[in-house]
């Protein structure tokens, strides 16, 4: 059974934007970060949205370049949501059915990673369902006081494993936790 | 000058304390943890704290055993309240206002540094006047989904320095920033 991963940038607070939507002045982007994002998240076979961030996403990356656009233009795409009519990015299905059904689909087809980025709604509901084997996070060293919070709680209380941690020069820390 | 550390247990999710009061049930704590501790409270040379972990803590550590509650129970203790009209914990003075300016003469003083633990409110006033000198967090691997948040949010943003992460078998990673205003050498160049 494929594994289901989120990756996703924070602060301290628990922010992954901010202060504003849509913000993200506050990443701490360096070299060291994106050979980890190479050496570890370009195996994945999948990548799932959640709308809020497909939208963001496919509104940057066809015009980027690099070997990070270059993977996230021709990775299998997965955008869940019940109000987008079609999709326009490369490689992309829309999902507007029942989400935890097809995400079972999938984990259970042969293939790469799935991950997950951003989509904090979307990944509500994959918590909510225990759909969720990895969580990665970089936390970075700020305390952004408002923003938008990536865990939307709510949920029942869960026990993780941390499998995981590396400290980058940038002062981001890696984090890494499997369920249980 | 002495300098002013908080300390917290925080979930991944952001809560210092579960929805019922006083619920620290899931705490991750193992020989680690109990280590690192004994090495925090033998650093410090006062123990600040605000009111409502006051009592919790004055009423847990008077009777507990072991080498930490010895530490707890016998450093210098000093409590912020206006309500409160004594301590009621051995070695404990109370601060009833001026609390900046009492903060302040704290950190004057001669000693082993100044530990805020637990204290959520106590903090935004001491983070509001820029008292706060390193902010330590243990991290524990566990979602709560509710409980109180440790970080109330506020208009400003504020830059840290990374100066140390140290993780434990029990799988808490305790993590310690400086603001970036203070003078303090980060891990990060």
């Amino acid at each position: 059974m494929r594994k289901l991963k989120t990756w996703n940038m924070l602060t301290l607070d628990g922010f992954f934007e901010g202060p504003k939507k849509g913000e993200i002045d506050w990443f701490v982007f360096d070299d060291e970060l994106e050979k980890f994002i190479i050496d570890t998240q370009m195996n994945a076979g999948a990548l799932l949205f959640g709308r809020v961030t497909y939208e963001m996403m496919a509104a940057y990356w066809p015009t980027a370049e690099g070997r990070i656009a270059d993977f996230m233009n021709s990775v299998q795409k997965y955008a869940f949501s019940r109000t987008l009519d079609r999709v326009n990015w490369d490689k992309t299905t829309l999902v507007n059915g029942d989400a935890v059904a097809e995400i079972k689909k999938l984990k259970a087809q042969e293939g790469g990673d799935i991950f997950v980025f951003g989509s904090a709604d979307f990944s509500q509901t994959l918590m909510e369902n225990r759909l969720v084997d990895e969580y990665h996070f970089g936390i970075n060293p700020v305390v952004l006081g408002k923003g938008v919070p990536w865990f939307k709680g709510g949920y029942d209380a869960m026990g993780l494993e941390l499998f995981d941690s590396k400290t980058l020069k940038s002062g981001v820390v890696l984090l890494f936790y499997g369920a249980r | 000058m002495r300098k002013l550390i908080t300390w917290n247990m925080m979930t991944l999710d952001g809560f210092f304390e579960g929805s019922k009061k006083g619920d620290i049930d899931w705490h991750r704590w193992d020989d680690d943890m109990e280590k690192f501790s004994i090495e925090m409270m033998s650093d410090a040379g006062t123990l600040l704290f605000g009111r409502v972990t006051w009592e919790m803590f004055a009423a847990h550590w008077p009777t507990a055993e072991g080498q930490v509650a010895d530490l707890m129970n016998s450093l210098p203790k000093v409590v912020v309240s206006r309500t409160l009209d004594e301590p009621g914990w051995n070695n404990a003075k109370l601060i009833k206002d001026d609390v900046p300016a009492e903060v302040r003469k704290l950190k004057d003083q001669a000693g082993g540094n100044v530990f805020v633990l637990g204290s959520a409110d106590l903090c935004s006033t001491l983070i509001d006047h820029g008292l706060i000198d390193e902010y330590r967090i243990g991290v524990n691997p566990v979602l709560l989904g509710r409980g109180v948040p440790l970080f109330k949010g506020n208009s400003r943003t504020d830059s840290l320095r990374l100066l140390d992460v140290k993780p434990s078998k029990s799988g808490v990673v305790i993590l310690s920033y400086a603001p970036e205003t203070s003078g303090e050498e980060g891990l990060a160049g």
